[in-house]
């Protein structure tokens, strides 16, 4: 007999949510790939899916990265097709057959409302396009590189159906089941019709507080293979603007060619420190704090970079206040109230504080 | 919608009072998001470097979403609607606290800078 909505009030609910949390964090999981639970599972998906699946017709090869796997499979000319779309029908489950409605619908609702979807995926496959633009894939994997790949990164679709069966205390048909093995124990999965790739995860991953990845002074992304990539904030930057801190100067930053790399330098300088060196200009000053301009790239026309400085409301212990800056755009060049009421989202006549600690 | 001017800033998160008028509550049909039950403590920010967090601590406490309220402020910056029944007090490990007078409505924001990827994107700031 199913059980009903009332069962999930009676069944452990720390339970589900240690295996919803337990999927959140699969996507930054840096742990090596298990390789013989990986085989097993795509041979398992592939099976389901009515392909041939022994190891005389269907070739299993292990890549250190995403992008040495793209490359491959791009290039082997006999594997046939892409069956991503084929394994991905093997692998969908129909949830009414498990559960009911009801129970369906609060599984859902407990999902969404606490499983965090990651990033990581998305900022993969930019990464692989990016890396493999050079490389346009032969015509029989024309389609875009995410078309071709397996979708085991995890999101809620996976998710659900993992939580609903253990509700349900019912197996999930073979095909879900060998499609969340992949998830839990590879990197991403590109198959063919008779060779599959299976690869590695990130050895090391660096993320700021919007999932993006980000490192100040090290590569964001590392994988095994040696393949490694430097991020700010989500963005992708040359390895040889990550140098250490104290080694950027004012000079180096108004030399870079694009003003992205030259706000980022400042950034990772530190926003007093370039305003001490490069004898920026004060250019306005009021109760709100201090507005500081300086010209970045002539060579590329008027760039003015801007920040103001903000003191802190309250006093540290030892009766000294705290300055901290913020990067402003740079049409905030007369005001320094005007600066400070942009970083909080007002016009400057409505910044007019009541309280500030 | 009209804002009065009681506007306080502790750090980087901003709550500006706000009168909500007849033709302001919503309608049956507008999608605010429900309304949580009324708790004595809520953290309205924390941040991503110290774990430091903006909590409001009184007595029934409500936050929630509102879609048109988070329209009338930048992208990112909404942190939610505070309602206050009764007096409570935002506290943060690093800044000193603010008394929250009671029967208030509260447009809780964030603060941005500029990203460094382009003028037209933001960041968050989070002390």
């Amino acid at each position: 007999m199913f059980p009903t909505s009332r069962a999930i009030v009676e069944l452990n609910r720390a339970a589900l949510d240690a295996t919803i949390d337990e999927w959140s964090k699969i996507p930054t999981s840096t742990t090596p790939m298990d390789v013989q639970a990986s085989e097993a599972a795509i041979r398992q998906l592939y099976h389901e899916a009515g392909l041939p699946s022994c190891a005389n017709a269907l070739e299993v090869r292990f890549a250190d990265d995403p992008v040495a796997m793209v490359h491959e499979a791009s290039v082997e000319r006999k594997a046939g097709p892409v069956i991503q779309n084929r394994l991905q029908c093997a692998a969908m489950v129909n949830l009414d057959l498990l559960i009911d409605r009801e129970l369906w619908l609060k599984i859902h609702h407990r999902v969404h409302s606490r499983f965090s979807r990651s990033r990581v995926t998305e900022q993969i496959w930019e990464l692989i396009n990016t890396e493999t633009l050079t490389r346009r894939p032969r015509p029989h994997m024309a389609r875009r590189i995410p078309d071709c790949i397996l979708p085991t990164y995890v999101t809620s679709s996976l998710v659900i159906p993992d939580v609903a069966g253990k509700l349900a205390g019912a197996a999930l048909p073979l095909g879900t089941q060998a499609l969340l093995t992949l998830a839990r124990s590879c990197g991403l999965v590109l198959p063919r019709q008779s060779v599959c790739w299976l690869s590695e995860r990130p050895a090391e991953m660096h993320f700021n507080e919007q999932g993006l990845f980000n490192h100040p002074d090290v590569p964001a992304v590392r994988f095994h293979s040696g393949l490694k990539f430097c991020y700010w904030h989500g963005a992708r930057v040359p390895a040889d603007v990550m140098i250490p801190r104290e080694s950027i100067t004012v000079a180096l930053v108004k030399e870079q060619g694009s003003i992205f790399l030259a706000r980022l330098l400042i950034e990772r300088m530190g926003i007093g420190r370039f305003i001490r060196e490069s004898g920026a200009l004060l250019a306005s000053q009021d109760r709100t704090g201090r507005l500081f301009v300086e010209p970045l790239i002539n060579s590329l026309g008027d760039q003015l970079w801007a920040a103001v400085e903000v003191v802190n409301g309250t006093p540290e212990p030892d009766g000294t206040y705290c300055r901290y800056y913020l990067q402003v755009p740079p049409q905030f060049t007369h005001s320094a109230r005007a600066a400070v009421a942009w970083t909080y989202g007002l016009r400057p006549e409505d910044y007019v504080v009541t309280v500030r600690t | 919608m009209t804002w009065f001017p009681l506007l306080l800033v502790q750090g980087d998160v901003m709550l500006r009072t706000v009168e909500v008028t007849e033709s302001d509550k919503p309608a049956p049909d507008r999608p605010v998001r429900k309304q949580k039950t009324a708790r004595e403590t809520i953290v309205l920010a924390r941040g991503e470097k110290s774990g430091h967090a903006h909590v409001v601590r009184g007595k029934g406490l409500r936050l929630y979403r509102d879609p048109v309220a988070e329209l009338l402020v930048p992208s990112g910056l909404y942190i939610g609607t505070l309602v206050l029944s009764g007096p409570a007090t935002l506290t943060h490990e690093e800044h000193a606290a603010i008394p929250l007078p009671a029967n208030t409505t509260f447009l809780v924001t964030r603060q941005r800078e500029m990203s460094a990827r382009s003028e037209r994107e933001a960041s968050i700031v989070s002390d």
